[in-house]
């Protein structure tokens, strides 16, 4: 015991002076177990610059300044597009959905019968429920804003997937059912952008 | 070596994120300018392509200035920033869908842009060395895409050369140990792919 502690002391002073490439595989598994599961060895190295970022640091790639001044202006134009760049306090957010998080324990109920019902491994829901699925498991909605005409929810679930219901009949094309994580960007940044007016992720 | 480093946010940094929270284009400016840089080598590394990186930066600014009224002074704006950069990196990876198959031992891969010839190198000497840079540049970003997205991801924040383990870990969001880890993993990998540029063992 002794002198697997004592071990462990040798493995993080050689991180902590930046001697990574003196370990071996097992001795940065057994590592990363003791910092992880003890705040005190982690804190020891937390503020530490770990060194060598060599090859990394030698790609070299920068913006033109024509090409700065136009993501400036269109950052500018972004953050300009939005009414409220200092949300007001203590008033409600116009479109925000404030209220999802009371309706949200019903409404994935719902969900997740829609969900369960409707959208075995992942296929494109039947569409006469009436409602569309999305599932994500990488992104964390912040927030959500909707045209005065759609009804959205976001539930999460336990293992972090994110599951966003609208009802919507204006348009039949806008979502196709439930997709898997990875086409679920992709999707977001097309049709559906178009129905949501603003998700935060 | 490493370096030891505190991370307070300093009172200046504090007022100018105040100012940009309330609407403040010039506090905002000043953010940018400072920040950018940082942002876009994180978006490059972990998405391989100048112009994703670009979007990535925006959408990350964007999204920053949006939120400034939640920013919580027990992190640094930087922090902060490049763990949206590094969110919205790691998005783009996965929207992309495609994993960029690098064949590196065939000497380059067949969608790398324009390779530059090398006949010139002799005649011009300046050219050359520019020539040999970019091919460099080109073959360790390509490396960098042979990662997986999670090593990739702490790696871009590692090559800053300026976050703590600890400030890498609040970007993405894991613990200490598994930053030391990726860390480590990835540089490994990285020289094994790359070793053919490592200071001649001989010559």
């Amino acid at each position: 015991m002794p002198k697997d502690a004592n071990n462990l002391k040798r493995l993080l002073t050689l991180v902590e002076h930046g001697r990574l490439d003196d370990l071996s595989s097992a001795d940065v598994a057994a590592l990363e177990k003791h910092l992880n599961e003890d705040a005190g060895a982690a804190g020891s190295i937390a503020e530490v610059v770990p060194s060598g970022g060599d090859a990394g640091s030698r790609v070299r790639a920068a913006p033109t300044a024509a090409e700065w001044a136009s993501l400036w202006e269109r950052i500018e134009s972004g953050v300009g597009a939005r009414p409220d760049e200092t949300p007001a306090r203590g008033g409600a957010p116009p479109r925000v959905f404030t209220w999802f998080r009371v309706v949200t324990a019903a409404a994935a109920c719902v969900a997740f019968l829609l969900a369960w019902l409707f959208t075995p491994e992942t296929r494109p829901v039947d569409r006469s429920a009436g409602w569309a699925l999305e599932f994500s498991g990488a992104n964390q909605i912040l927030e959500l804003t909707v045209p005065g005409s759609v009804r959205a929810m976001v539930h999460y679930t336990d293992d972090g997937v994110a599951l966003i219901a609208y009802d919507d009949a204006a348009d039949d094309d806008r979502f196709e059912g439930a997709l898997d994580a990875n086409q679920w960007k992709t999707r977001l940044d097309a049709p559906i952008r178009a129905m949501l007016d603003r998700l935060v992720v | 070596m490493n370096t030891p480093r505190g991370q307070p946010v300093e009172p200046v940094e504090r007022s100018i994120v105040r100012r940009a929270a309330a609407g403040d284009r010039d506090a905002r400016r000043t953010l940018f300018e400072e920040h950018r840089d940082a942002a876009y080598q994180v978006a490059l590394r972990v998405t391989g392509r100048h112009d994703d990186a670009l979007d990535v930066v925006q959408d990350a600014f964007i999204r920053a200035f949006e939120r400034l009224g939640e920013f919580q002074a027990g992190s640094t704006f930087r922090t902060w920033l490049l763990r949206i950069v590094t969110n919205r990196g790691l998005d783009v990876l996965r929207a992309r869908k495609v994993r960029v198959a690098v064949s590196l031992d065939a000497g380059g891969s067949e969608d790398s842009e324009e390779r530059v010839e090398p006949a010139s190198r002799e005649g011009n000497r300046a050219a050359g060395a520019a020539v040999e840079q970019a091919e460099l540049s080109e073959r360790l970003q390509r490396a960098i895409e042979s990662l997986p997205p999670e090593q990739r991801a702490v790696f871009a924040l590692f090559a800053l050369d300026e976050l703590t383990y600890g400030e890498i870990a609040e970007c993405v969001g894991v613990p200490i140990g598994t930053v030391m880890s990726r860390i480590y993993h990835a540089r490994r990998k990285l020289h094994e792919v790359l070793k053919d540029l490592a200071p001649a063992s001989d010559g």
